[in-house]
């Protein structure tokens, strides 16, 4: 965080007047570009080796909202032969992404930050702690509530057969929805950044609330694939929550009209 | 044959000529193996079944399967049955190029060719696989193991082909030293390059433990030492 903090003070430090925009050509900010996608590269590559050695204890946990479902014993398979090393890798990867998110966001922040006034710059240090809570407030909900619901949905749905998971098929479901939901419930940073540019209103989001509603029920129907009603409302729900949170951050932090 | 140059076209006839003879020569390999083809299966398995306990086999997760299996296994070991006939045409193609005074016979080559292969292909099978083997396997303990045929078998092949054409380097720069493309001192030159390759190669193609990449790295090297041998007394004299 004083990292973050840091950065944010080099970049307002910087010898422009006050409420001025840094001139920078398209150039300089591919640049810009350039040097953030690196660093981002880096972080990932270096939380990908911190979680390598911790790759079967993670993939433990990941597995457990289906195990639980199992007769005890009874494990998930592989069928190729480099399946459960390869596996890891993924692990080891995707774990990588959540502990390297607070730099990839802060390199997003670092990023955007020039095209924004001095003063909203304050907004540093905020802007990446919350939306890293978000991303791990929706991944939690995922793993926690949607991901048992779909696993004993779907178990249920094969009682007749014989259950032979692979690993890599159950990691590649469980990922995609974790990570879904992590995206899904960074709803009110978007809202709050196209308030702050003056794109959405209070009021636009109120009006536009029942189109809201009908795609939060689409959205959760295409991200959990289960057809069972109960676990597409279990995350429409939160989604349309989001939503209106994210009205209460439009109306508290938008750009005023004046 | 005449040293006279051949047109594009007589070429590629040629080539045809030769594709065609070695493809009847698969295919022929290919019957005569088929009877056997659960005993070679049996034995391409062992460096993973090794490994298992008594009772554990390889699974099938489609009808088809295992008799698609035995197809591959017929149709790999045809290749290798059929080798010294598919050497010859390749000998007999890339001959009419070679200087008038260096042709030599067709024996010597088909003949170190196909022990090339060979000792690449068991180096493969008896080094590298039970190694990779024992790797992955240990890699996925936390599983059950339910490894099919037809993955076990792609895996396979991949290691035991990859292997013996490897292995065939040295006779690749045995051609290449004829034609003048290489010289003994050019190999020299470029050692250090051939060495950083071998052990490139040997990550790729090995699981990732230097132990297993070195058992692979070494005998490229020492490959690649003998191309040079060969080079120097083979080789185009300037």
């Amino acid at each position: 965080m004083t990292e973050a903090a840091e950065a944010t003070a080099g970049v307002g430090s910087s010898e422009e007047p006050e409420h001025e925009l840094p001139k920078m050509t398209f150039l300089e900010h591919l640049e810009e570009l350039r040097k953030r996608l690196l660093v981002s590269v880096i972080a990932l590559g270096v939380g990908f080796l911190v979680c390598w050695n911790y790759a079967d204890r993670i993939f433990t946990i990941i597995e457990k909202p289906l195990t639980q479902f199992l007769p005890p014993g009874d494990k998930l398979v592989y069928t190729r032969l480099t399946e459960p090393f390869l596996l890891y890798m993924k692990v080891a990867f995707f774990a990588g992404i959540f502990v390297a998110s607070p730099i990839i966001l802060t390199q997003l922040w670092l990023f955007i930050a020039p095209g924004l006034y001095k003063r909203e710059r304050r907004y540093a240090a905020p802007f990446i702690i919350i939306a890293s809570l978000f991303f791990l407030a929706g991944g939690y909900f995922g793993y926690r509530f949607l991901l048992p619901a779909t696993c004993g949905f779907f178990i249920e749905t094969g009682r007749q057969f014989r259950q032979m998971i692979k690993v890599e098929e159950f990691f590649s479901f469980a990922s995609t929805l974790i990570l879904a939901t992590g995206l899904v419930f960074e709803t009110p940073i978007l809202i709050f950044f196209l308030a702050r540019l003056g794109i959405v209103t209070p009021a636009f989001l109120m009006q536009k609330l029942k189109y809201a509603v009908v795609l939060a029920f689409i959205i959760s129907a295409i991200i959990t694939p289960t057809p069972d009603m109960v676990t597409q409302s279990a995350l429409a729900l939160p989604m349309i929550g989001l939503y209106l949170l994210g009205i209460g951050i439009a109306w508290a932090f938008g750009k005023k009209v004046t | 044959m005449s040293a006279e140059p051949a047109t594009l076209l007589l070429r590629l006839d040629d080539l045809r000529k030769r594709l065609l003879v070695s493809l009847i020569g698969v295919g022929v390999g290919f019957l005569v193996c088929w009877n056997f083809a659960p005993a070679i299966f049996s034995l391409l398995e062992r460096p993973l079944t090794a490994h298992l306990a008594a009772g554990e086999h390889l699974a099938y997760t489609t009808l088809t399967e295992p008799f698609l299996l035995y197809m591959k296994v017929a149709f790999l070991a045809g290749i290798f049955v059929a080798a010294p006939l598919i050497l010859l045409q390749l000998w007999l193609f890339i001959a009419p190029n070679l200087p008038q005074k260096g042709r030599m016979s067709s024996v010597p080559f088909i003949v170190f060719a196909s022990l090339f292969f060979l000792t690449g292909g068991y180096f493969g099978y008896a080094v590298l696989l039970p190694y990779t083997c024992g790797f992955f396997l240990q890699t996925g303990r936390h599983f059950s193991q339910m490894i099919t045929v037809d993955e076990y078998f792609s895996f396979t092949s991949s290691v035991i082909l990859a292997a013996g054409l490897v292995f065939e380097m040295p006779i690749l720069i045995f051609f290449l030293a004829r034609i003048g493309i290489v010289t003994p001192a050019f190999l020299i030159q470029k050692m250090k390059y051939a060495i950083l390759l071998a052990f490139i190669i040997g990550a790729i193609l090995t699981p990732p433990d230097i132990a297993s990449q070195v058992a692979l790295a070494v005998p490229i090297i020492l490959l690649y030492v003998l191309g040079i041998g060969i080079a120097w007394a083979f080789g185009k004299k300037v």
